[in-house]
This record gives structure tokens, sequence and C-alpha cells, in this order.
């Protein structure tokens, strides 16, 4: 058996339970609060940064009547002008028409008067082509795309008008006068801001098939809808303005313009503001931690300081005596790591944060940051041989005499 | 040899010791009597380098020590054993880890046993120092002091708060180190106690 300092300060943390379990709880509850709330921050900046680059990037200029009478249809020469703007980074004209679906079944309560609906009219766009959907905004959440030829479409929309549920259904439809059957075959990634304009998207080649090149190009061969993506989601105010410029120069005045706002606002607000205020209370948890980790270590040395006297009387070294304090310190601080990388852990994944967007809000789930971890670690060490030094120092300035009178 | 020269010492405005002077030979033994508070305990804790004098020497073998910064000298491997008052032992060890503080070697745990069983510890070596009697305690202490064969040994009322038998077994260790050619300096209240060395020093009956 050999008392060396090491083994000293181990056996201390392992058979003081009371004030180890005390110095853990203290060190946990800083380490996990500064690996957790910055980490909620930064997950949040991040989500919100993804979902903006994905969908807060599109603004979209829309006809706010029943598109089957578009009065007047957006000229090319207007579209390049679009495609001008500093901050465009692509232009997707479309040709929306009316599909109708009929809705055997469907009612609706008006003044307490039950009223059957018969047909909805759902806004519908070819998929692809120089008028149709762009197939780069189309991405699948469920389903396939329509096999060309076949009875199918996409719903681009979270569900259908009044609730009707448009998915895995023969459905009766018309389009440009023509009636047709034909099923969902697959959803497309939700955007709301896109999704609430547009609902439906046609296999071109079913929709030339079923109308004739005539009454296809009458149908969705004019432009009443453009989709606009911005460069960055910072750019996005600033096209939007212009492009509403633009309409009002052109005599459109039935057009809208819209984008996420609220998207953007959030975003602009989380970078000036609140991802930083995470990393702030972070700080200041962590900061928490080290002042309760001195306080309630030099309570703990403090109360039986003579231990150090006892020690040094016996021929131990100061630098030994610092070695038993430290390897103590050090000893809960592992301790204190591994019970904080569990609970941050837990923590992080069995929480969401979200955020509103434009229809909605994302959920996001925090990831668990190493970095901020290893950083507290290295922090609290630190702080360890801090605690330590200071007791050696206290020992030596008090002399030995006094130190040992404290028992 | 511990020679103590004019040796005064004083906490804040009480006199502990004044002008105090003594002489304990080699393989001799000298015991320091008193009542309560006659300074006693400072004369030994300024032997043992544990406390400085306000003035006057001491010297050990013929060195003056007392010069350099008590615990200095102490870890510069000079062996003084130190017996306290009140036992000291680190309550998260046990009777044998506690004896075994000031000597690490491989050997030291062989030693400490059979210190801690001739004082009559050796159904107690495991048990921490909550579970021991005070004087089961005042032995462990001790034996400590005796563990790192110390040429010089001080012992603070050593046969205090023990009973007959085990001031025997402490009596015969001490002769065993006095005859091993070991310098002993202790203090006691009880006349009793001062019968058994060689020289007396009386600082506070007289």
């Amino acid at each position: 058996m050999k008392i060396s300092a090491g083994v000293l300060g181990r056996k201390k943390a392992f058979r003081e339970l009371g004030w180890s379990a005390i110095i853990i709880v203290i060190m946990v509850a800083g380490l996990s609060g500064w690996v957790v709330i910055p980490s909620i921050g930064l997950s949040l900046e991040s989500g919100l940064n993804n979902y903006a680059n994905a969908a807060a990037t599109y603004i979209v200029v829309s006809y706010n009547g029943n598109p089957s009478y578009s009065g007047q249809y957006l000229s090319n020469s207007t579209l390049s002008r679009f495609q001008s703007i500093a901050g465009v980074e692509s232009v997707y004209p479309v040709g929306i028409n009316e599909t109708v679906v009929y809705t055997p079944g469907l009612t609706q309560q008006e003044n307490n008067i039950t009223v059957s609906i018969t047909q909805v009219g759902y806004t519908s766009a070819v998929i692809g082509g120089d008028d149709g959907y762009p197939t780069q905004l189309l991405v699948l959440s469920s389903g396939n795309l329509p096999v060309p030829g076949s009875g199918s479409f996409i719903l681009n929309a979270n569900q259908g008008a009044l609730g009707y549920n448009l998915s895995g259904r023969s459905l009766k439809m018309q389009v440009g006068g023509v009636n047709l059957t034909a099923r969902s075959a697959g959803q497309s990634q939700y955007i709301p801001l896109i999704g609430n304009n547009l609902q439906i998207l046609w296999d071109r080649t079913l929709m030339v098939n079923q109308l004739g090149s005539k009454l296809f190009s009458q149908t969705f061969g004019h432009f009443n809808f453009v989709v606009i993506k911005a460069s960055d989601v910072a750019q996005v105010s600033s096209v939007a303005a212009t492009v509403t410029s633009e309409l009002a120069s052109g005599g459109y005045k039935a057009y809208t313009v819209d984008y996420d706002a609220l998207t953007v606002q959030n975003l602009q607000s989380l970078e000036a503001g609140t991802a930083p205020e995470y990393v702030l209370l972070g700080i200041v948890s962590l900061a928490g931690m080290i002042l309760g980790v001195i306080a309630v270590s030099f309570v703990a040395v403090n109360r039986r300081g003579w231990e150090a006297g006892l020690l040094v009387s016996q021929g131990w070294k100061f630098k030994d005596v610092l070695t038993y304090y430290f390897t103590y310190f050090a000893v809960l601080l592992v301790l204190s790591a591994a019970l904080a990388a569990v609970l941050s852990l837990a923590a992080t994944r069995f929480s969401t944060v979200s955020f509103s967007v434009y229809g909605g809000s994302v959920e996001v789930m925090p990831t668990f940051n190493f970095e901020y971890l290893a950083a507290g670690i290295a922090i609290m060490l630190l702080v360890c041989a801090f605690v330590s030094w200071a007791m050696v120092r206290k020992v030596r300035r008090s002399g030995l005499d006094s130190i040992l009178r404290s028992y | 040899m511990i020679l103590a020269n004019r040796i005064s010492k004083n906490y804040g405005v009480v006199q502990a010791l004044k002008e105090i002077s003594f002489e304990v030979p080699n393989g001799s033994s000298c015991c320091l009597l008193g009542r309560s508070g006659c300074g006693k305990s400072t004369a030994l804790k300024i032997a043992a380098l544990i406390a400085q004098p306000d003035s006057g020497t001491i010297s050990i073998d013929g060195v003056v020590v007392n010069s350099d910064h008590g615990p200095n000298t102490l870890q510069s491997g000079r062996p003084i054993g130190y017996s306290f008052q009140e036992p000291l032992l680190l309550p998260f060890l046990s009777a044998l880890e506690n004896t075994i503080l000031p000597d690490s070697t491989p050997d030291s745990e062989r030693v400490a046993k059979d210190l801690l069983s001739r004082l009559g510890l050796s159904e107690r070596i495991s048990h921490a120092p909550s579970k021991l009697s005070v004087g089961e305690k005042k032995r462990v202490d001790i034996a400590r002091a005796l563990l790192s064969k110390p040429k010089v040994l001080i012992a603070d009322e050593p046969f205090s708060s023990l009973d007959p038998d085990s001031r025997a077994q402490v009596s015969s260790l001490f002769d065993e180190f006095l005859q091993g050619g070991g310098t002993l300096l202790y203090s006691a209240v009880d006349r009793s106690h001062s019968t058994w060395a060689k020289a007396v020093l009386d600082l506070g009956y007289s």
C-alpha cells in the first residue's frame, strides 16, 4: 500500500461523499448549463438558417383573382426585368390555371345549415418546361413523381381545401373544361409560401394528351405566377420591394408580391440578438459554476485546513500537497463531466425548440456540442488548479502552527 | 541532541514561553512537566519546527534549525517524528493508512502493522478514526510518529488518555527507540508520567 498524493486525493473524493456530492452537483449544473444553453441557441440559429436558405429566399408573384380568368398575364419583358434585379438568383415563371375537383360527400356548416360542396377549385400548373413549375423546386416528401401519361398529380399543398383529402383516392376532376379521373402520386415538401398559391402539379404529358396542344397552351401557356429566388435571405426584402415597384410601373394591379417576412425577420432578430443571448446565458452559467465551485471548494477544504498542515508536518512537500488537492478536485471534475455529458446529451436529445415561419412553425432538435463540454472541462481544470494553489499558498503564508491550531 | 537556547514565544499579548533553555542528549529522554497552559506544547512545537520562536535558537545535532522556515526544514529530510496532543488523523483514511502517511515506502505497511500491533491495535487497522476511541487515536498518532524511524521523537502528552496497559505498550516502544540511539522529548501534566524520563524540566509546578 502506498499513500501518494494522488492516491490520497482519490480516497478523499470517494470517501467524503457528502462534500464530494455537493461539489459534483454544482459542477454538473454549471457544465450542463454551459453546454446545453448555447447549443440551443446555435441549433436555433442553424435550423432557422437552413430553413431560410431552403424556403425564405423565395419571393412569389401571384395573381389575386381566379386564375381561369386572368385578364392580365405577365409579359416576357417584365420577367426579364425581374431577372435583372440585383440580388435575384433565378426567376421561374409559371402558368397557373384552375383544376376543379368534384367532392362528393363534402359538406360545410354555414349559419347552422349543412351545405353540400360538390366541387372545389384548386390552383394548378404542370411540372417542368418553360411555363411549368420548375423541377428544381420540386422535392417530394412522400410518394413518387407521376409516371408520364398516367392519370396522376403531385399535391403541392399541406392538405386539400376545406380539409378534403386528395391523397390516395381516385378523383373526378376537370382542367380547361376537360373531365378526367386522376389520383395523387405523391406530395411535395410543403413550402407554405408556394403551396398556398399552387396546390396541384400535373404531369405535363398527361395534360398535353388530355387537353390537346391548343387548349393546353391556352390553359397553362400564359404566365400568371412567378417564383423568384433571391441569392440570400438578406436580399429578399429589397428584391421584393423592387419587384413590387416593377409591377406597379407595368400596371399589374391584380398581382401581389409575397415573401416569408416572418422568417426573414426571425433570422435577422436571432442573428442580432437571441443567439448571442444564449451564448451569454451559457457564459453566465459557467461563471456561476466557477464561483460556486470556488466557494464550495474553499469551504470544503478550509473547514479542515489542518489536513494540509498535518501532511507538511509529516514531511510532505508543498508540491505533494498541491498534487493532493488537485487530484481531489480533478476526480470530482471527471465524475461531474461524465454526468454533465449524459445530462446534456439527454437534454438536447429530448428537447426541441421551434420558431414561427410563414404559415406555421419549424421545430429544431438541439445538437449536443462537444466543443463546449471540452472547453468547460478545460476551464474547470484551471479552476481546480487555482483552488489547489490557493489552499497551499494559505498554508505557506499562515504557517504550520496557525493552520494546525484550526483543528 | 536537541539544544534549546533562551527560547521565547508570545501569542499576541499572551506570553507562552520566556527564555526557556534545555538540552536532550542523543539516546536520552526529557519530559517537559507542567500544568495546562504553561507552554509545554509551544516548546515542543518549536522543537518540532512546527512553530517559530520569537527569540532564541533551537539546534538539532549542532545545527540551528529555526533560522529556516519550519516546514522547509521538515521537508529537507531531517527525521523528526511528532505526536500531537490531540491526535490528528485524516478522517477518510483507516488507522493503517493514517500511520503510513509520513513514509510510503514498500516496507512501511509491514512496519506500521507491527507498530499498531505492539500498541494493541491489530484488530483496528482497517477502522476509520470515527470508529476509534480517543486512546486508540492517540496510539495511532504515536505509531505514525515512529514509523519513519526518526532520530528525534517529540510527543505532546503521549501518556494522557491511555489506560495502564496502553501506557506500558507506549513505554516499551519508547524504550526501544532510546536504545536505538533516538532522542525523545515529551510533555506531561501528570507527575507520574514524568518519572519515566531521564530528565524532567518543570515548567509550571515549582
